[in-house]
């Protein structure tokens, strides 16, 4: 029996593309016939870490063989896997919705609806889902799933990042004495940066002028979002102190955690947000948004606010760079949190999940 | 939640009460003030007549792969190099000429779509002119109609 991956785009340095990696080793561990087949390959990765499909060729598969989906965009696998005649399971890492892309091409709306209509299309032909979080869950309920669903954390080898960080990056931004707030992902509109970059200008023009901003992330597929975002900090005066990293490397991830005060996280659509589990292993207080997944991934750690006032958002970011009590206790809660993202702990979850529902098909 | 040991609403109930007592407002401009030139960002993303009618040119004229390109270097560069030119020429050979089928194939898709989009364009207009005068026709026929019923009656 195989237990093969398959995903539209595998992508490096991708959440989705880490995870499935991620799964790859487990399946290895636990002893399965495995491999990950995917229409497009990132040329940054070699050749040899998956299939290619071509075209509506699926992979072969016997009827006890399992096929798990990965399903985060729109892809013609999205109505190719119904031609599968084995055991399905989807790992639903969530699609951004189209109201997040008014102003970006039709391009990036089509592959949004797009997504959406695959979602819909695999109603009833998926055995058994795995959700990164409990909104992904209610998500796919809500799109008429009735397949039974559990809910597992994506895979994060947190041993990779005990890594050593960029020494030039920290020597560059972290012995100056500013405050640091972060962010890190995409530049893309559901992240909402210009809702981090208002409440920086705020707070760098009226509570601490010796402060940074550093968005880490690239902008590929985004530049407009991208353009618009620096026009905006450079309006409000603080284009100086507000660094756009674009695509880095994963040793100056690393860096930039390392010498962050605060992670602030404005985003109104994600299925999990890694950057969350990323910070708390780097021991950086959060503060973020209560929106979609975030306060599951949170799970009561962090500072979870629902107001996006700059003014109230930098009193904030000052409380917590100054109280020192205050600090430790949302460390103290993300540390417990952080604990449920252990790798052997999700390993375990997701071992378990499989081999129930192997079980099952089997009785 | 679970890992709750902070009482959020009391932190940001403080913060409020701060802001009102020091008269503290909100002075950052809306994002949705910004506005940008996308033609500048992103290019490709703005139908240009020109932009296309260019790179059809170069479609035209640079389809086809060209194996026996000059050799650079010196005379004992270039001897070597033709040497190894000329054992590998039955693999790259093939390769070069699966490459150009593609681009060939590839170019004339292209090609044709543009000559469709032309023919649509002009046909358009056409078929909108032909729907004015289909209706015209109709409302011409009634009234011809009318008069013939009248003219009956006379």
């Amino acid at each position: 029996m195989k237990v093969i991956q398959m995903i539209p785009t595998l992508a490096l340095g991708d959440a989705v593309g880490n995870d499935t990696f991620a799964l790859k080793k487990v399946l290895m561990d636990l002893g399965y016939e495995t491999s990950i087949h995917t229409h497009v390959l990132d040329s940054r990765l070699p050749d040899s870490c998956c299939e290619i499909i071509i075209g509506n060729q699926m992979p072969e598969v016997d009827e006890d063989d399992v096929v798990i989906y990965h399903m985060s965009t729109e892809s013609r696998l999205n109505f190719d896997l119904e031609t599968m005649n084995c055991r399905k399971i989807m790992i639903y890492h969530n699609i951004t919705p189209v109201e997040f892309m008014k102003d970006c091409s039709y391009t990036i709306q089509k592959h949004s609806i797009a997504g959406y209509a695959g979602l819909k299309n695999l109603v009833g032909k998926i055995d058994y889902c795995l959700a990164d979080s409990e909104f992904n869950k209610q998500d796919l309920i809500k799109y008429g799933y009735t397949c039974p669903i559990d809910v597992r954390p994506i895979l994060i080898p947190l041993d990779d990042y005990k890594k050593k960080p960029d020494s030039k990056t920290i020597k560059t931004y972290g012995s100056d004495g500013f405050t640091n707030i972060l962010f890190v992902g995409r530049i893309a509109p559901n992240k909402k940066h210009e809702d981090i970059i208002a409440a920086f200008a705020y707070y760098n023009k009226n509570v601490n002028s010796k402060s940074r901003l550093i968005l880490a992330g690239s902008n590929s597929g985004f530049e407009n979002y991208d353009a618009k975002l620096k026009k905006y900090a450079e309006t409000l005066g603080v284009m100086d102190n507000v660094i756009f990293t674009g695509h880095i490397s994963f040793k100056e991830i690393l860096a930039f955690y390392s010498i962050a005060s605060v992670f602030l996280c404005m985003s109104e659509h994600e299925g999990f947000c890694v950057p969350l589990a990323e910070a708390m292993f780097f021991k950086v207080p959060i503060i973020a948004y209560d929106a979609c997944a975030i306060p599951y991934t949170l799970d009561g750690s962090g500072a979870l606010i629902d107001s996006k006032n700059p003014v109230e958002v930098a009193l904030l970011i000052d409380r917590i760079v100054k109280d020192e009590e205050l600090r430790n206790k949302i460390i103290e809660g993300q540390n417990r949190r952080l604990e449920d993202f252990q790798y052997e702990k999700v390993k375990e979850l997701f071992a378990g999940y499989l081999k129930d529902f192997i079980n099952k098909g089997k009785a | 939640m679970a890992n709750s040991n902070i009482d959020m609403n009391t932190i940001m109930s403080e913060i409020r009460a701060e802001i009102e007592e020091k008269q503290l407002t909100n002075d950052i401009i809306s994002f949705d003030t910004i506005e940008i030139d996308n033609s500048e960002i992103q290019p490709e993303m703005v139908y240009s007549e020109q932009s296309l009618k260019d790179s059809l040119g170069y479609i035209i004229t640079h389809r086809m792969v060209n194996q026996n390109f000059g050799i650079p270097g010196n005379k004992l560069v270039r001897t070597f190099r033709k040497i190894i030119r000329r054992l590998t020429v039955y693999h790259v050979g093939h390769l070069f000429n699966q490459q150009n089928d593609y681009n060939f194939h590839l170019s004339n898709v292209v090609l044709q779509l543009n000559n469709y989009n032309q023919e649509l364009s002009e046909r358009i207009p056409l078929e909108e002119r032909l729907d004015i005068l289909e209706r015209e026709n109709k409302v011409l026929k009634t009234r011809l109609a009318e008069l013939e019923r009248k003219a009956e009656k006379l």
